[in-house]
């Protein structure tokens, strides 16, 4: 009966909005005109969760719809511009491609791929025997691995032409200095600070082998983002780092790449995945690949990331430049960024406002069963302190698998974010009720759901709608991280910012964002004040 | 339950109820300790006693807001249980100190709670709100307003119009005047009275003012630690005192010292 209260008291929010006239209708008109009010701010929140919930509804459409064939890109330049180049070329073959671009890191993508998310990316063949499927042996060739792939459904198109292994690099003076040429030099000279990506440390083809097959035992060790240790090292806050070997900034910054002497590190040859079961369906899909093999050398690759990286050059005018195929049409400035950001808002809100909803109705009503109730209590807000403390990151990874990429794991994830404030705040808000009002009601004779839509409820308002907008704020910021995984919104020029080391576009996702932050705690201040107001100032 | 509301609005059956050898415990602490007490249909009663001597714990296990550790409770004979609760409260009046009035409610919505949800129609709240203020005296303007823009008198009076809305049998009230000054608590003490008289209910008024409870109520109850230790007149308690105690507490009175 509780629980059936509370599902109630989640959706009308406004107990809130307070019921204070519901039934009856003819003569209570007096008394109605004024409780039925319905204020400015309530009438746009309401707004707001109707847009949001529209925005979702429409995304959500657009998933459903008999899509085009999509490629999906991780984020880093090269591999943006290789789904670039093959969205281009596709385009010759009569084959219309949509590009899901940054999507994160290889586990991302490689999930994405397996449950139809996506249908081509470009990968590296050492990344798939180290990463991917650890029952193959580490120098499998490409028929193997063609073979290996198709048990789950997956194709592997002939080399793009060019290697993309791992390295490691320094600095071409400190190099002279230490006689440094090899990996195996390495090894005395201890005192060197490393800088390494933190996907190069985690992976098996990465750090953790690198370190015993050459012994290399250093007293400085930290973990970065590969765009932000070229910057580091540049700024001699560390010496070596791991690089990619069509890295641009290798030649621009005067780097020495140090030989692989054992041949640790395996063969990184570009290739694209792409699922079988499109390639069936999309007879393009064959020529198209077959039309790329061989046809990217080392060079070419390095001088297209440097046109991206150090050029600012738009990946995608880089890509169709180097196919030879004319640039996507260049709108006026002012009304790409307004169409851009408003795309951005709108999925933005949808991200925010569909997690906030989930949140309230699960947190209202466990908050409103705990209250009261101190060992159940103590276990909800402990399990969502737990969910909070899952790094965002981890967190979107472990919900690929089950929902797929896009949207719906950025959502979920903000959802589990957002419980702790409602839940806490939901708990402490009705525990506060002062004792003798909570006795009056029940002397009143008034059933426990009445009693907690018409007086427990509206008495611990404050704190609840405080820890809705603290949710909300929350929400807003985190979820630029949904970029990570195709979810889109402010992210998206964030990360794309970060990459292309391109400050312009970071703020381009950061002002919205911080503006949007603004408005929502803005509006949930407007929400609590005219509450406070119609109840106070009325006489 | 229906029945009891369709008769709310004529005179409605008078009601006793009885403690037999109830005990509640807070811990190690007895806040009512063996209390056998009977009050008759239509009886106006008074429990007094200094604070913590456990008569405002009597009105809560009356209302089931407290459950007896042993011994029974009976309301119109019938046990106090979770089953019968619900329908024990409404057939109780109940009045604290503070008023508790819900402060995100007008008074009329105050008072509206209870009918409303007993789906009384509105010119039906409204006709019985006006009708309770001409009875406890208070302007029926002030209806439209909350509780923090009344003064403690008012909200009192409030306070006992919401708990008479639907006419219940009995009225139960615990300090009811405590929290007000001198004058207006003298005011409502004359009124109380009258509205007792006026209204045929079984009443037990709780406070720790003698003069109060003699004034309000021909019986006296006086509790010490949890227990009763004289139940009878004013006269009784003052020529006949139970013990010590009885006798110092009739004593503690004060009057004006002669002019």
């Amino acid at each position: 009966m509780r629980i059936a209260a509370a599902v109630r008291a989640a959706w009308c929010l406004s107990a809130i909005t307070d019921s204070r006239a519901r039934s009856a209708p003819s003569k209570r008109a007096a008394f109605r005109s004024q409780e039925w009010n319905i204020t400015p701010a309530v009438a746009l929140v309401i707004a707001v969760v109707v847009t949001m919930l529209l925005c979702a509804y429409t995304q959500t459409a657009r998933a459903d719809d008999n899509r085009p064939l999509v490629v999906g890109s991780k984020n880093f330049t090269e591999s943006v511009l290789l789904a670039e180049i093959f969205r281009d070329e596709a385009q010759r073959h009569a084959l219309t491609v949509a590009h899901r671009r940054a999507l994160g890191g290889t586990a991302i993508l490689w999930q994405a791929l397996l449950q139809a998310q996506i249908d081509v990316y470009p990968e590296y063949s050492g990344t798939l025997t180290q990463e991917l499927l650890h029952d193959l042996p580490p120098h499998t060739d490409l028929a193997g691995l063609r073979a290996r792939l198709a048990q789950q459904g997956i194709g592997i198109s002939a080399p793009l032409g060019f290697e993309d292994g791992y390295a490691l690099a320094v600095p071409q003076s400190l190099a002279a200095r230490l006689k440094l040429h090899t990996l195996d030099d390495l090894r005395a000279q201890t005192q060197l600070r490393y800088g390494l990506s933190n996907e190069f440390l985690d992976r098996a083809d990465g750090w953790p082998g690198l370190r015993k097959a050459y012994a290399l035992a250093p007293m400085q060790l930290q973990g970065l983002d590969h765009d932000l240790a070229y910057r580091a090292v540049r700024d001699g806050a560390i010496d070596v780092i791991d690089v990619y070997s069509t890295d641009a900034e290798i030649l621009d910054q005067h780097l020495q790449v140090l030989d692989d002497n054992r041949g640790y590190f395996p063969r990184y040859d570009a290739v694209l995945l792409y699922r079988l079961d499109s390639a069936a369906r999309v007879p393009a899909l064959a020529t198209t690949l077959a039309a790329l093999a061989n046809r990217i050398s080392v060079a070419d690759m390095r001088r297209l990331n440097a046109e991206v990286k150090l050029d600012h050059r738009d990946e995608a005018a880089v890509a169709a430049a180097y196919l030879g195929i004319a640039a996507p049409p260049a709108q006026s400035n002012v009304v790409a960024l307004l169409a851009r950001v408003g795309q951005r808002t709108l999925e933005h809100l949808a991200l925010v406002g569909v997690s906030l909803g989930l949140a309230l109705l699960i947190g209202l009503p466990l908050g409103i069963f705990a209250a009261g109730r101190p060992a159940i209590g103590h276990t909800a807000v402990a399990a969502t302190s737990i969910l909070q403390t899952i790094p965002a990151l981890a967190m979107l990874v472990f919900l690929i698998p089950l929902l797929g990429i896009g949207a719906k794991p950025a959502i979920a994830a903000l959802f589990f974010y957002s419980l702790l404030p409602i839940v806490r705040n939901t708990v402490a808000g009705l525990e506060a009720v002062d004792p003798a009002l909570r006795d009056s009601a029940r002397a009143l004779g008034l059933p426990a759901q009445v009693r907690l839509l018409r007086i427990e409820l509206p008495l611990a308002r404050q704190a609840i709608l405080a820890g809705i907008s603290t949710a909300a704020v929350i929400n807003v910021g985190t979820a630029t991280l949904g970029a990570l995984i195709g979810a889109g919104g402010y992210g998206q020029p964030i990360l794309t910012g970060v990459r292309l080391g391109n400050p312009a576009l970071i703020l381009e996702g950061a002002i919205p964002s911080a503006l949007m932050a603004l408005a929502v705690q803005a509006l949930f201040a407007l929400l609590a004040y005219t509450l406070q107001a119609r109840e106070s100032q009325r006489v | 339950m229906n029945a009891r509301h369709a008769t709310a609005a004529a005179t409605p059956r008078a009601i006793g109820f009885a403690f037999e050898g109830v005990t509640r415990r807070y811990g190690a602490q007895r806040a009512v300790d063996a209390v056998t007490l009977a009050f008759a249909p239509g009886s106006v009663s008074a429990l007094v006693g200094s604070s913590g001597s456990g008569k405002s714990t009597l009105l809560r296990l009356l209302l089931g807001l407290e459950i007896a550790d042993e011994g029974r409770v009976l309301f119109d004979q019938q046990p106090v249980t979770p089953d019968t609760v619900a329908d024990i409260r409404r057939a109780c009046g109940y009045v604290i100190q503070s008023g508790g009035l819900f402060p995100h409610l007008s008074v009329r919505a105050n008072l509206a709670l209870l009918p409303r949800h007993l789906r009384w129609p509105a010119d039906r709240i409204d006709a019985r709100a006006v009708e309770l203020a001409a009875l406890v005296n208070l302007d029926s303007a002030l209806l439209q307003r909350y509780p923090h823009q009344l003064s403690g008198g008012q909200r009192q009076r409030v306070a006992l119009m919401r708990a008479l809305m639907t006419d219940p049998p009995v009225l139960l009230l615990d300090e009811p005047l405590g929290a007000l000054d001198p004058i207006i608590r003298h005011q409502l003490q004359d009124e109380l009275r009258t509205i007792f008289e006026a209204i045929g209910k079984t009443v037990i008024v709780v406070t720790h003012d003698l003069a109060e409870a003699a004034f309000l109520a021909p019986r006296l109850v006086l509790m010490r630690a949890g227990a009763v230790v004289q139940d009878g007149s004013l006269a009784d308690l003052r020529e006949r005192p139970a013990d010590e105690f009885v006798a110092r507490f009739v004593a503690a009175q004060r009057s004006l010292p002669p002019a």
